[in-house]
């Protein structure tokens, strides 16, 4: 008996089968009898359109197959079977126009090459270099682009900007100078902690930007940026109270720009006036890399089938800024040679022979090939810090430890592996102690530097000198 | 004066070629030359876009001083070629930089940024465009005065993308050579130290496949330093859509 009073029936015949009245719902447009497929939300049928732009959307001849049992349109299976062979043929069709597609772009591309390739006749054609080279050392606009890369380098300019934020106090109404300030952002780190006064002295010609960006940023009343070195700037106050500034070069001292600014301290800085940073440390690791080392030292031997080798000659070796020396590399101890008291240090003191140092290399180790050398920095001096509780101390580190900084490290590869006698290549360094001294000298080109290190291990001693030009 | 000479005059001994190879210093204008003329002249003259700090002047001098008639110079081809590319993250790296640094205006130094073509490496799916042939250098014709130049070029968009830059590199042909030897410093090539000279437009410009961004270069020595180079830009979008159309003028100092 179905639901349908309407037909109520005691005894079934086949034709009763074939007739679909009993098939009807008893509700109209009964909802269990949707499929989801079916339900069209308003506007989704466009969105279903595949990359030839054909349209995917329900053939008609499932559409009807659902709700409309009301006897328009009713399909017997063999017509479903059609429609869904259809639409099969249809979906095959459509994916064998994608895959056209995606030959004619393969194709495109190749075509592309080969117009760029044709145009120049280049037999050499390789895949582009993979990764644009954006090496900041590899800037022959350096003029501009050092200055952001300074300002990128974040840990350069985090560790003043932390130090200046987190010590208001010292700053505020106070009078700064800022030597050598660059786009004048110290300056304005100052300024923003209630400096009163800040004069910013910048020798190159990027003062004029300088000059700019103070304006700006609304800093004119607060920050005045002359032109010239600070040896040669009439500063319109005797006496500051703070002498900020950014000197450090490569293995601190190449630049030297310490050299001004300790000239300005001794002209400039009030009694018990600030320096920041107030103290600098040197570094010395020994490292080991046998393959970098003859490739360093092998260099010039032939160059395209020629012996170059002169070029090694009366030139001392070139001490090589590493990005980041990878710390893996360095076989023993680190040892601090030097440091710097920046409110007493003397200028002539620049330049020193006693760096002393002792490190232990790293057992099993068998060829030490050259001394790493890095800085650190302390923006505030450790008696501030120790006397006063409210100043909060800021380092600023290079070393291959730490995070990434613009300045890198500083390698000296030596001539020989070290621990072996230059004539018979024995290597024969024993683990153990290695103690040393390290020195540090002008060059004769203004800037450059010349770093000496002598060893002696365990007896067997040496001595190299590198420039950093 | 440059010594490497000294260096170079002791490589050439070590490696036995003295009696073939004579080191002479000082600049090709001002030396005295032993011999009145040579069969070839050969020289690695190219700076970054070819013509920065070139010593195409000294080459050109010592031809028209000492090349023997039918004399051959190596390289003696040499073309720039142009293309546009789509570089957003790059230029806002190096350019939008300059709009916040650490929560400072910076701005004066992004007209800088934009004024100074970049040199770097391009990479080829960054090119939207196809390339074009713009400036061709015959060593054995070209005079020192035709090196200040103002070439039309037209860049035709090969999808639809947006443009930022325009790029420069350029070929080199040694056509002598019975096989004729050639490399290109294009965003095609292998690396090479020149890379490619980038130069950044103020705007962006939306550009549609097939159409087609028109204009002028234009190079000459700067006036006070002979070794840098004055350059100006001239471009057009060709374009039916009114909303995209774009056009305009920039200076590079290089």
């Amino acid at each position: 008996m179905t639901r349908d009073e309407r037909h109520k029936i005691y005894s079934l015949k086949k034709s009763d089968f074939e007739d679909d009245k009993y098939l009807q719902p008893i509700l109209e447009d009964d909802p269990v009898l949707y499929s989801l497929e079916e339900i069209v939300v308003d506007g989704q049928p466009d969105q279903r359109e595949d990359s030839a732009g054909a349209d995917v959307a329900m053939p008609e001849s499932f559409k009807s197959s659902g709700p409309d049992v009301h006897g328009n349109g009713d399909l017997t299976y063999e017509e479903k079977l059609q429609a869904m062979n259809q639409t099969l043929e249809k979906s095959m069709q459509q994916l064998d126009l994608t895959r056209k597609a995606l030959d004619k772009a393969n194709e495109n591309a190749d075509a592309w090459k080969s117009k760029y390739e044709a145009l120049s006749k280049d037999p050499h054609t390789a895949q582009a270099h993979k990764g644009s080279e954006k090496s900041q050392f590899d800037d022959p606009y350096a003029g501009k682009s050092i200055h952001q890369q300074m300002l990128q380098d974040r840990v350069r300019t985090d560790a003043y900007r932390d130090f200046i934020r987190d010590n208001e106090a010292l700053f505020t109404g106070r009078t700064v100078l800022d030597v050598g300030c660059g786009t004048g952002i110290l300056s304005m780190f100052c300024a923003q902690a209630g400096a009163a006064r800040v004069f910013a002295v910048e020798s190159s010609m990027i003062y004029q930007k300088a000059q700019q960006i103070v304006y700006d940023n609304g800093f004119q009343d607060v920050i005045k940026v002359l032109h010239g070195k600070v040896e040669e700037v009439h500063l319109p106050v005797q006496k500051v109270d703070i002498i900020i500034s950014e000197w450090m070069g490569y293995a601190l001292l190449y630049e030297g720009m310490l050299d001004s600014v300790l000239w300005a301290r001794d002209h400039y800085l009030a009694e018990g006036g600030l320096m920041i940073p107030a103290r600098a440390n040197l570094w010395i690791a020994p490292f080991s890399d046998p393959e970098y080392a003859l490739e360093r030292r092998g260099f010039w031997d032939s160059v395209y089938g020629f012996n170059m080798s002169a070029m090694r000659k009366d030139q001392g070796p070139a001490v090589d800024v590493h990005d980041s020396f990878d710390n893996d590399r360095i076989h023993g101890t680190a040892c601090m040679f030097k440091e710097l008291d920046l409110h007493t240090i003397k200028l002539e003191h620049l330049s020193f022979t006693n760096g002393e140092f002792r490190f232990v290399i790293d057992p099993g180790r068998s060829e030490i090939d050259g001394f790493v050398i890095w800085f650190d920095v302390y923006l505030s001096s450790r008696l501030e810090a120790a006397a006063n509780d409210s100043v909060r101390q800021k380092m600023l580190s290079t070393s291959p430890c730490c995070k990434r900084t613009h300045w890198g490290q500083s390698v000296c590869t030596a001539e020989n592996p070290i621990g072996c006698a230059a004539d018979d290549g024995q290597l024969n360094v024993k683990e153990g102690e290695v103690i040393g001294k390290v020195g540090y000298s002008k060059g004769k080109e203004a800037g450059s530097l010349k770093i000496n290190v002598a060893w002696d291990l365990q007896g067997i001693r040496g001595e190299q000198t590198w420039d950093l030009t | 004066m440059s010594t490497i000479i000294d260096k170079a005059k002791e490589i050439v001994e070590r490696n036995g070629m003295t009696s073939k190879i004579t080191l002479l210093q000082g600049k090709m204008e001002e030396i005295k030359m032993p011999f009145p003329q040579v069969d070839i002249i050969i020289s690695e003259w190219m700076g970054y876009f070819l013509l920065y700090e070139s010593m195409l002047d000294t080459v050109l001098y010592a031809r028209d001083h000492y090349l023997a008639k039918d004399g051959k110079i190596f390289p003696d081809k040499a073309t720039i070629h142009m293309a546009g590319i789509e570089d957003g993250d790059y230029k806002d790296e190096k350019i939008g930089f300059w709009d916040n640094v650490y929560g400072f205006d910076f701005t004066p130094l992004k007209d800088t940024a934009l004024a100074e073509p970049l040199v770097d490496t391009v990479e080829l799916k960054a090119c939207v465009t196809d390339p074009c042939k713009v400036f061709e250098i015959d060593l054995y014709t070209i005079n020192a005065e035709d090196l200040a130049f103002r070439a039309p070029f037209s860049l035709k968009a090969r999808r639809s993308d947006f443009i930022h830059a325009l790029i420069a590199w350029f070929d080199i042909e040694f056509t002598a050579c019975h096989k004729p030897i050639r490399f290109s410093t294009g965003p095609h090539s292998k690396y090479t130290h020149w890379k490619q000279t980038v130069f950044y437009l103020r705007e962006v410009l939306t550009v549609e496949d097939g159409e087609c961004v028109t204009g002028f270069l234009a190079s000459k020595p700067n006036a006070k330093k002979k070794r840098d180079l004055d350059i100006s830009l001239k471009y057009e979008l060709q374009t039916s859509d009114d909303s995209r159309f774009a056009a305009g003028g920039l200076d590079f100092k290089m």
